[in-house]
């Protein structure tokens, strides 16, 4: 209970102690500078607007090619080749 | 409020002259908000400005001008938030600062009565600094906005999106936390 006095008395004296600070004269001017700054150029806003538009299209196009040209038996096609492979290349040592 | 619904309208409406009305208005609050919140001097104008810059394109999704003031102590908070977090990743240039600020304190406290006061309120700073930097960034800014700024529960439910309830165990659970460290610097300081 204590404690929690001195700290109530605490926080009343850092208000004291933190006065609204001073503003600069330079504080809008450098301000605007920075609004400026961060403006997005005038081409930029046609084309983000235009690929926010294209990205869900984009995306359809990719899944559906992707089914497209999906082969489930692809797989197995790499691996009797690997194996074909592997055994001529054993049957080459067995001749060596 | 310090400006008309109106001037905030047309300030979402484009107006540059109206903007300018806002900053001029509310900047000397924000700066002294920003201070308390993050205790740096040499950077409160930098964050005061990173705030009205985040005003300046985020004012189009302002729903209502009464919703104003929390909106601005939002986005306050928010960039408050992002320099203590890159501060916390570059400790030693707080360290540094730190001391340097202590250099200033000694020599004010060579002149009179004005320095020796001027020292206790840096004392105080320091101290408070040293209390809040024990908690997380998040106790930190719910208690400076709570206890020094002096918000009322209904304006922290606006500023944070929250309802009453989860603020309530919020403030409890950082209130405790700000207290256990407490504590512990008065047990060092008696220790000493």
């Amino acid at each position: 209970m204590r404690e929690q006095d001195g700290l109530e008395r605490l926080w009343e004296a850092y208000r004291q102690a933190t006065p609204e600070p001073e503003v600069s004269v330079n504080f809008t001017p450098k301000l605007w500078a920075r609004i400026d700054a961060a403006r997005p150029t005038t081409w930029a806003v046609p084309v983000s607007r235009w690929a926010a538009r294209f990205l869900p299209w984009a995306a359809a196009v990719t899944l559906a090619l992707g089914v497209w040209v999906w082969n489930p038996s692809g797989g197995d096609t790499t691996q009797s080749g690997y194996v074909e492979l592997l055994a001529a290349d054993l049957m080459e040592e067995s001749q060596i | 409020m310090l400006v008309d619904h109106e001037v905030i309208e047309r300030a979402q409406g484009g107006d540059s002259g109206a903007f300018n009305q806002l900053v001029q208005a509310y900047r000397k609050r924000i700066l002294g908000t920003v201070f308390r919140l993050i205790g740096r001097q040499e950077d409160v104008e930098d964050v005061g400005q990173e705030v009205f810059l985040r005003l300046y394109y985020s004012l189009d999704q302002l729903r209502a001008p009464e919703v104003f003031e929390p909106w601005l102590y939002r986005l306050t908070v928010n960039a408050a938030y992002d320099y203590l977090r890159k501060q916390r990743r570059n400790p030693e240039s707080r360290m540094a600062d730190l001391s340097e600020e202590q250099v200033i304190l000694a020599d004010a406290a060579a002149g009179g009565r004005l320095a020796l006061e001027e020292k206790q309120k840096g004392e105080i700073r320091e101290l408070v600094g040293a209390l809040l930097g024990q908690v997380s960034e998040e106790d930190r800014i719910l208690l400076t906005l709570k206890e020094v700024q002096g918000l009322s529960l209904k304006e922290l439910e606006e500023v944070y999106q929250v309802n009453e309830n989860a603020l309530k165990v919020r403030l409890f659970r950082a209130r405790q936390r700000v207290l256990k460290a407490f504590e512990g610097l008065q047990k060092q300081k008696q220790a000493v």
